[in-house]
């Protein structure tokens, strides 16, 4: 369940202007419908800039210059009227309120609907909510913005995105990712590619009737995005700049310090001793404090003597580092467990132990955007330019991207009309390591509070110097210490020795023809191209890390390559009170991916030079190529009658490559209705502007996600025995393997109230998911690939996702200079196995289990019920399932549910690893006998027992995110004169503000399973902007 | 005229998409399973995809580089190889005797479907070989080394997951699932001694198949199925065929010189190496390598921070004239002992140098996996055991003698024979993979007191001959995925 609250606050201001007088014209501005004043309506005087707004009477007064002969009354949901002068000096004005919202136009498969006649179910974000926030990746708009879309949040990376669902989980193993479609074709690269400034709309369809001419790719729903195009006289010139700083949103766990850390890790030791060797307790203390005799030679030098056996103490076991000032290395801990009083100062400041700060820095954000666009009867033309440079909040984490757009149609004849939109983006993009060691997230944050970052020699202060003249400290210099986490290892240096960068570049045209035979039949060809080409450029140094002692390089180089070319005939016809439309049509699908990567090893001269030739040795060297290709028979028919009685129906047929030519064509299909109960003439509520009832039903699919190839049976190339070729079995083919099906039905009421003061929409749904594909395991015993057991993709599970949402929008103020409306938006959602693989019942995957009756995201794990307080031992019981989605999810919000937070166990490890950090909650161990807590006690050998994955690390998932705020001042008509401008717009706006959730430095919804990790957290984005129009 | 120019290019357009193969696609980085078995050409290389099995990473997991994992785990588990440093905790578990009770962990899981699926791809092979077009020797060839494979597969499994051979025994106790055609319904696991009659089958019909000839020395000729055929005897206490089947399978090869013996073990062309795999470089595991864990001079961070030592008890049974004293350092500061660099390793007391790699920028080296000393310890053992004591001297002494110039032929008899010959073969193949199997073989404790093993680390000192812990935990996705059929040790 999810509610969205978008805080968006909208203010805008109008000012009157100056302008030269010579008579007056007075009137009064009244609604059509029941003739109540309207106030705040705009009026100017026809071919001026002069004008002025109503008062609150709704009337006004203008002085009329010499040949002004006519006004232009405006106002929002009202339109727009001509009003001659004539010699009357006090005019009265009717509106009419329009449709507003209704009337909008809604981009749906293979055309476009008004929304008032629309049966389905779609959600809408235009450019005027993109237009002031600080976004990069224009998925990010999605984020709150309608009930049914759930987003994760989006890494801290520059470009980077949410993750999207509509309406649940759609698939256990295939996709559960919406389809893009990209100006009316299914798009090939990522939505980072483009400008959120061409953006015109972005229309999300939620519903089978919505998503069945998307046929075996739109059973999860399609995300439609449109870009501008240029308006007949409206020829405009824009330039947008914005800049401002990116931050970390999401603070960091809180954890122990140096003064608090020694104790716990001695305790950690000391429990080893006293429970897992059986040393009586007085003196496993001081074998843990280090007070024993110790050997002076053999193998075990340096260790104590304790009976027949040779013993570390902390200080030997935390690597050697003392940390504080003045206080023997035996001394530290006393053996009470007490740190020694005199250790009461640090040789090291602050920032010596502060390994985020490290590599964090002041992030920075620009973007620049011209765009210009306008038109003629025959002829309209859009064009953009846009540079975006993003510098993440960690070093080496950088995004540039030039972007160029230009949308160009024409109709020369009356039969003939035409057009190109042709994009262009060059991304560039600088990334810290993701994963390993290297990860420097999950490196900071698992470092112990007593290691510095740079090498301080304890003895003298000062800094020792490697071999490239820095100082970082990796854990194995003798004079230092030897850190047991990570030892030999520096993820913040190795970050700024290596080297890891893409750039990306995509073309993208969409081109049509409209060939127009009658005023009623046309036919039309699309044909869209895309073109990625991608290269990922990787270069580990040979002073330290993964890539020592020789240095190595990597390229991977993609190119993505896809085509949509249809034919489609329409036809479109009115009599009487009768409207008919139909559409019939073939289309071709087709993608291609090459692939290209290489890897050497054995750098020759560390002169800054990563290109191959610079190694000696290839470690591996590989390219592949694949296909994936769509053959579609698409239909749809629409009906109404008088504008009150809607029908539509869809049909299409796909045969597609994933599967084998039998069973390789399906029909995919939908229907709705739609009722506008207000136009009846029996309807007659007067504060009921707009009543729909509608509902659809209908069958899509699901193909994306498993593969290209899954129902062959393959040898893998590869497997080459030093120079003789070889294959292995790497998988077992499946000719019966089709796709999933997904039918849904979906019944809503859209409304609009009180002159449009406060609308929306209530819906149900229940989307039943059938024949889903389960990579059904097979015994171990019939063999496997070097990935693990055999499975075989089957169509055997079935799962629904039913719901309700709800949006209403109220507009709360609606004056003169200020209007402010908001809009609530809640989603509750239940999801639901319903047949499992008869051979695998339950497939449980850490954390969570798969099962009949129970949730896609069941969390399943053992049940942590408290610590024994006999001796501290974590006590479990059952295994136990814990529902994460009997939850209520609002805009930017939830309620109920738990997450699994990875994060906080890594911090919760008992003292299982010598060096590691700590969670102050770990200061809450259990101690002594007859202890109350429910932190087990500390011992680093009953990791897996004490700290383990259990029910002790779910938490509830209640968060909120204040994810966008923006003000924006439209400056007044005074100062755009003096600029020359028509319009100009100042604003500051604020992206990913603050996280509540429960627990400080918990990262809630980074993915779907409710599990987050160590990974680039969150960045909050401030910028200032302006835009000038002229 | 319009609507007639309309119509044509509409109809243009319509035709110009419709292909016949638009919609059928194949992979580039696979090949149908349809193809493979066309010709005895086509053939070899599935022989071949089996041989680079034995140096694969496998199923994501660092500690698998292939058939490395076996021989680490092997030796983890035993008493002669000591962990120096938790480092970044691989084999630390199993070190510890926790993981192969674990039903989970990766070393119930890996040796048990690792092993399956040499069995899976041999069986393919032996049920598709014969109506391929190609010529007799070939097919002869082909299955042969299926048919070693399929043996040698289920005998390093079935020491494992069932319980000791006991040759006085009935050992009906539960052994594997028998799966000796390519079928893929789920199979019930059969008994230990169905098990050794199947593995003994296969491998005398390969021995009847093989020839001494073959492409290089990670294929399976007649030597070295006669080495499996050693091996499995000595395990089912034939001493004589064991003793008979070594020294035949050590035929045409000389034990390597000193000088060779101090070469890194990263070479195939050693004279002694009977079987082995060679690496090449674009062929590499990385850090899954065998030499990851195991050299003492790559750079990866469990090298750097747990250079693998020997126990110090059994380096003090070396005699100070053989050079196989020359593999482990006793003070822990010789520099002779090459160690990682940027940033430097850590050095400990007895750290080996046994297993080096040849080029510091790269994880990869050949693996030895059957070597003509192995054949002449088994040799020796098994004649000592079947009371032939003056052979078994003799075998002791050829390979003694060339390790230690000063050795002169036992005199020992009974159990002080066999001690001394114990002692020799855990010398010689240290790290290559035998403890654990040996302990189990012969029923004895696994005791690790009195040595260098670190008391912060080891976890499990002793375990008593015939502890239920001699016995792996078969993993649980095979339960799982069996429904059942397949069912648990006892716990």
């Amino acid at each position: 369940m999810r509610i969205i609250i978008p805080l968006l606050l909208a203010f805008s201001c109008l000012m009157p202007g100056a302008f030269a007088q010579n008579r007056s014209v007075t009137g009064k501005v009244t609604d059509a419908a029941n003739g109540q004043p309207l106030s705040g309506v705009s009026i100017t005087i026809k071919g001026s800039k002069t004008g002025t707004t109503t008062d609150a009477e709704g009337s006004f007064r203008l002085q009329l210059p010499s040949g002004g002969r006519s006004l232009v009354a405006s106002f929002l949901g009202y339109g727009t009227k001509d009003v001659v002068i004539g010699s009357a000096s006090a005019l009265v004005i009717t509106l009419a309120r329009q449709e507003s919202d209704l009337d909008e136009v809604v981009v749906v498969a293979y055309g476009t609907v008004k929304k008032g006649e629309y049966t389905g179910s779609s959600a809408q974000v235009s450019a005027k909510d993109i237009q002031n926030r600080p976004i990069t990746n224009v998925t990010n708009a999605l984020v709150g913005s309608a009930p049914g879309i759930q987003t994760t949040s989006s890494s801290g990376q520059p470009g980077s995105g949410p993750a999207i669902r509509l309406r649940g989980f759609g698939s256990i193993t295939a996709s559960s990712a919406p389809l893009i479609v990209v100006d009316g074709s299914p798009y090939a690269g990522g939505l980072a590619n483009i400008n959120p400034e061409d953006v015109e709309s972005i229309s999300t369809l939620k519903d089978a009737s919505a998503a069945a001419l998307y046929g075996s790719r739109g059973g999860n729903g399609v995300i439609m995005v449109t870009t501008k195009k240029g308006r007949k006289n409206r020829n405009t010139l824009q330039f947008k700049v914005t800049q401002g700083s990116t931050s970390r949103a999401v603070p960091e766990y809180d954890q122990v310090n140096a003064y608090e850390y020694y104790p716990l890790m001695w305790e950690s030791f000391r429990n080893v001793l006293q429970f897992t060797n059986n040393i009586p307790k007085a003196d496993a203390s001081g074998l843990a404090s280090g007070t024993y005799p110790r050997f002076t030679s053999g193998a075990n030098t340096g260790r104590q003597i304790y009976g027949t056996g040779a013993y570390d103490d902390i200080f030997r076991l935390l690597g050697g580092y003392n940390p504080y000032r003045g206080v023997a290395p035996n001394q530290i801990v006393l053996p009470d467990g007490t740190l020694n009083p005199s250790a009461s100062s640090l040789i090291y400041t602050a920032d010596d132990l502060d390994w985020f700060k490290a590599f964090y820095r002041n992030g920075s954000r620009a973007d620049y955007t011209l765009t210009y666009s306008g038109g003629n009867d025959k002829s309209d033309y859009y064009g953009s330019f846009g540079y975006t440079n993003e510098k993440g909040f960690v070093t080496r984490s950088e995004l540039g991207r030039f972007t160029g757009r230009m949308n160009i149609n024409t109709q020369p004849t009356k039969w003939f009309r035409t057009g190109t939109n042709l994009s262009a983006s060059v991304v560039k993009s600088k990334f810290p390591a993701e994963g390993g060691i290297v990860n420097p997230f999950s490196f900071a944050r698992g470092m112990g509070p007593i290691y510095p970052v740079h090498a301080i020699n304890p003895a003298t202060g000062e800094r020792v110097k490697d071999a490239l003249g820095n100082t970082y400290d990796y854990g194995n210099i003798p004079a230092i210490g030897f850190r047991p986490v990570n030892q030999g290892r520096h993820a913040i240096y190795e970050n700024m020795l290596n080297l890891a960068q893409w750039n990306r570049n995509i073309l993208s045209t969409r081109s049509y023809a409209d060939i127009i035979f009658t005023k009623d039949l046309k036919f039309t060809t699309n044909i869209q191209y895309d073109v990625q080409d991608y290269q990922e450029e990787g270069f580990e140094n040979r002073f330290i890390g993964d890539g020592a002692p020789s240095g190595r390089a990597s390229r991977d180089i993609s190119k993505t390559q896809s085509y949509t070319f249809n034919q489609l005939l329409s036809y479109n016809k009115k009599f009487n009170r009768h409207n008919v439309g139909a559409l019939a049509g073939h289309e071709n699908y087709w993608l291609q991916v090459n692939g290209f990567s290489g890897f050497k090893v054995d750098q020759l001269f560390n002169d800054g030079n990563t290109e191959f030739p610079n190694f000696a040795t290839i470690s591996s060297l590989s390219s592949q190529t694949d296909f994936h290709t769509i053959e579609s028979y698409l239909s749809k028919l629409n009906y109404d009658y008088d504008g009150k009685y809607f029908v539509t129906g869809a049909l299409r047929r796909d045969g597609n490559s994933r599967f084998y030519k039998d069973v390789r064509w399906a029909d995919f299909w939908s229907v709705g209705a739609a009722w506008r109960l207000d136009r009846e003439a029996f309807f007659k509520v007067s504060w009921v502007d707009e009543l729909k009832l509608r509902g659809s039903y209908g069958s899509t699919g699901i193909e994306a996600g498993i593969g290209y190839y899954p129902y062959q049976g393959l040898y893998a190339l590869g497997f080459n025995n030093n120079t003789a070729g070889g294959v292995l079995q790497s998988a077992l083919p499946n000719y019966a393997l089709t796709w999933e099906a997904s039918n849904s039905l979906d019944l809503g009421v859209d409304f609009s109230l009180f002159k449009n003061r406060l609308s929306g929409t209530i819906e149900v749904f229940d989307r039943q998911s059938k024949d889903l594909i389960f990579n059904v395991p097979q015994p171990l015993s019939n063999g496997g690939t070097t990935g693990g057991g055999f499975s075989v993709a089957q169509n055997i599970g079935n799962m629904y996702n039913r719901g309700i949402e709800l949006q209403i929008t109220g507009e709360i103020v609606r004056s003169k200079d200020f209007s402010w409306s908001t809009t609530l938006n809640a989603t509750h959602f239940q999801n639901q196995v319903t047949k499992m693989p008869a051979l695998v019942p339950e497939i449980i995957s850490f954390p969570h289990q798969l099962k009949e009756g129970r949730s896609r995201y069941d969390y399943f794990m053992r049940d942590f019920y408290g610590v024994d307080p006999t001796d501290g031992a974590a006590l479990y019981r059952n295994v136990l399932t814990y529902n994460p989605t009997n939850s209520r999810i609002f805009d930017n919000y939830q309620i109920g549910g738990y997450a699994f937070d990875n994060g906080y166990a890594g911090l919760m490890n008992a003292g299982s690893q010598y060096g590691g950090s700590l969670h102050k909650d770990q200061l809450l161990r259990w101690r002594n006998p007859g202890d109350i807590t429910n932190v087990p006690r500390m011992q680093n050998d009953q990791g897996t027992n004490f700290a383990g994955s259990s029910s002790r690390f779910l938490i509830s998932a209640n968060h909120s995110w204040l994810n966008n705020v923006n003000l924006s001042y439209d400056l007044p008509k005074s100062v755009l004169d003096k600029i020359g401008s028509s319009a100009a717009r100042v604003f500051v706006s604020g992206e990913g503000l603050w996280l509540f959730a429960q627990r400080t430095g918990m990262l809630v919804n980074q993915s779907y399973d409710g599990q987050n990790s160590n990974t680039y957290p969150p960045a909050r984005v401030v910028t200032a902007g302006l835009s000038v129009n002229f | 005229m319009r609507i007639k120019i309309s119509l044509l290019f509409a109809l243009w357009l319509g035709l110009a998409s419709c292909e016949k193969e638009f919609l059928e696609t194949k992979p580039t980085s696979s090949v149908s399973d349809q193809v493979v078995f066309t010709t005895t050409t086509d053939g070899w290389k599935a022989i071949e995809g089996m041989h680079r099995l034995l140096y694969r990473q496998m199923y994501g997991s660092q500690a698998l580089g292939g058939i490395s994992g076996n021989m680490i785990f092997m030796d983890a588990l035993g008493e002669d190889l000591v962990m120096t440093g938790q480092s970044n905790g691989w084999f630390i578990n199993e070190y510890r005797w926790i993981n192969h009770r674990l039903v989970t962990s990766n070393i119930c899981y890996y040796n048990y479907l690792y092993f399956f699926t040499f069995i899976s791809n041999a069986n393919q092979i032996l049920a598709q070989i014969d109506a391929a077009t190609g010529s007799d020797a070939d097919k002869k060839a082909i299955k042969g080394q299926a048919l070693a494979y399929r043996s040698w597969a289920y005998f390093m499994m079935i020491q494992l997951f069932g319980e000791r051979f006991d040759k006085t025994k009935s050992n009906n106790g539960l052994g594997l699932p028998m799966k000796i055609a390519p079928t893929l319904e789920a199979t019930p696991r059969v008994s230990v001694a169905e098990i050794y009659t199947q593995i003994n089958k296969d491998i005398d019909d390969a021995i009847a198949l093989l020839g001494a000839t073959r492409r290089d020395r990670s294929h399976i000729n007649v030597n070295v199925a006669k080495g499996f055929k050693a091996r499995i005897a000595l395990a089912q206490q034939n001493w004589a065929v064991a003793a008979q089947q070594a020294s035949e399978a050590r035929q045409g090869f000389t034990l390597m010189s000193t000088t060779q013996y101090m070469e890194g073990f990263n070479n195939y062309t050693n004279p002694e190496w009977i079987w082995g795999y060679r690496q090449q470089e674009d062929q590499t595991t990385y850090f899954y390598s065998f030499f990851a864990y195991m050299s003492c001079n790559f750079n990866s961070t469990n090298i750097r921070t747990n250079p693998k030592a020997i126990n110090s008890k059994l380096f003090n049974l070396i005699s100070n004239t053989d050079i196989r004293k020359q593999l482990w350092d006793p003070t822990g500061t010789n520099t002779q002992f090459p160690i990682p660099l940027n940033p430097n390793g850590s050095r400990f007391p007895f750290m080996n140098r046994k297993f080096r790699v040849a080029n510091v920028a790269l994880s990869i080296g050949d693996v030895p996996l059957m070597r003509a000393a192995e054949m002449l310890l088994i040799e020796a053992e098994a004649n000592a055991r079947n009371a032939q004591e003056a052979n078994a001297r003799q075998a002791l002494f050829t390979l003694v003698r060339q390790r230690d110039p000063n050795y002169v032929l036992s005199t020992r008899s009974g159990q002080a024979l066999i001690d001394e010959i114990m002692m020799h073969r855990r010398v010689e193949l240290w790290g290559e993979g035998f403890r654990f199997y040996d302990l189990k073989r012969l029923n004895e404790p696994l005791d690790r007191t009195g040595a260098n093993h670190n008391a912060s680390l080891v976890g499990v000192s002793t375990v008593p001959a015939g502890d239920i812990r001699w016995q792996f935990l078969i993993p649980q996705s095979e339960l799982n995925n069996t429904n059942g059929v397949v069912v648990q040790n006892p716990l």
